[in-house]
């Protein structure tokens, strides 16, 4: 009997862990198509932005060009690493420690300038804001990526209130949307943090994956009113 | 205070010149009272924009004067198109 129960449990047992084995693989695909739907719309706006370089030479355009190429070659890199963990790719399984270090690097990044075009906006006092950042010195793959990320929550947040200002000034609806989407991203990413830690992951990574979509989605803000306003400008002229 | 940068001060000028006369074109004491502009930097920035073909001149019994050409419609264009996407991020040009 005893051994009967003993077995029936480890049979218990073993297949919770296979079942949580399951839907973390499950949240990490989705996870991996968030971040090439993220990489895609990261593209459009690199496009747009160094076309519009190209254009009227504006600096800003440049900054936002170079920001959102990064942050699509980050995201390209996030979506390969997911691919090659959960064996959606098996070729790439062997380079997953290279893609998560490059693309939390290039993320931080694209970050680092999207923050940086506002810190060139902004009065001289405002800078300061963006200057405490240590990174902490580490050795493992999932130390230096956690530090990448904490140094991209930091600008992310640093963006989304210099975008909340701008909506202030400007009061511009999708200014507001992507301030919020930045906020929501950056609270993703504390999320995800909370679910290393928490014994609820699965309920902490969904909340997280969730948050990242909204975000993810709000960069399509700018997209979107671009175009309407391409067909718009060209038929009335300036 | 929002200061102009020189792309700014680029689409002022031409702007100015779009909504002058489209056969006449626009006097450079317009262009300077207008623009808010001094007169060694407008004369500079006239004649690169000249260069560039964004700008032609026309001569006049009074002097010479600036017109809009089609290169600088298009960039205008362009301009306002990419300064609402640079607005949408809360940057300026």
């Amino acid at each position: 009997m005893s051994r009967l129960l003993g077995k029936e449990g480890f049979n218990t047992s073993h297949l919770g862990i296979l079942r949580g084995a399951k839907a973390l693989s499950n949240l990490l695909v989705a996870e991996g198509v968030l971040a090439l739907i993220a990489a895609f719309i990261g593209l459009s706006i690199g496009y747009i932005s160094l076309s519009g370089y190209r254009e009227t030479s504006s600096p800003a355009l440049l900054r936002l060009a170079a920001a959102f190429i990064l942050l699509f070659l980050g995201f390209t890199f996030e979506a390969l690493a997911i691919f090659g963990y959960v064996g959606v790719l098996p070729l790439l399984a062997l380079a997953t420690a290279s893609f998560i270090i490059a693309s939390s690097l290039l993320e931080t990044l694209g970050f680092f300038f999207l923050a940086f075009s506002y810190i060139l906006n902004v009065r001289a006092t405002q800078r300061t804001l963006a200057m405490p950042l240590i990174l902490p010195l580490s050795q493992t793959v999932v130390q230096i990526s956690a530090a990448l990320k904490s140094i991209s929550f930091y600008l992310l947040v640093y963006a989304s209130v210099e975008t909340a200002i701008a909506y202030m000034k400007t009061r511009r609806v999708e200014t507001l949307v992507l301030s919020f989407g930045l906020i929501f991203l950056a609270v993703s990413e504390l999320v995800r943090w909370i679910s290393y830690v928490e014994f609820s992951w699965p309920f902490w990574y969904s909340v997280s994956l969730s948050l990242k979509v909204i975000g993810v989605s709000t960069l399509l803000a700018p997209i979107v009113k671009f175009v309407s306003l391409r067909r718009c400008v060209v038929r009335n002229g300036v | 205070m929002v200061y102009r940068n020189s792309l700014r001060i680029v689409v002022d000028i031409l702007t100015i010149a779009k909504d002058s006369d489209p056969e006449k074109g626009v006097g450079i004491t317009t262009l300077l009272r207008k623009g808010n502009i001094s007169y060694s930097r407008l004369s500079r920035l006239l004649k690169d924009l000249v260069k560039c073909g964004l700008i032609e001149e026309v001569n006049a019994e009074r002097g010479m004067r600036y017109r809009i050409s089609e290169q600088g419609r298009q960039f205008l264009i362009a301009y306002y198109r990419f300064e609402e996407f640079a607005q949408s991020f809360g940057l300026r040009l």
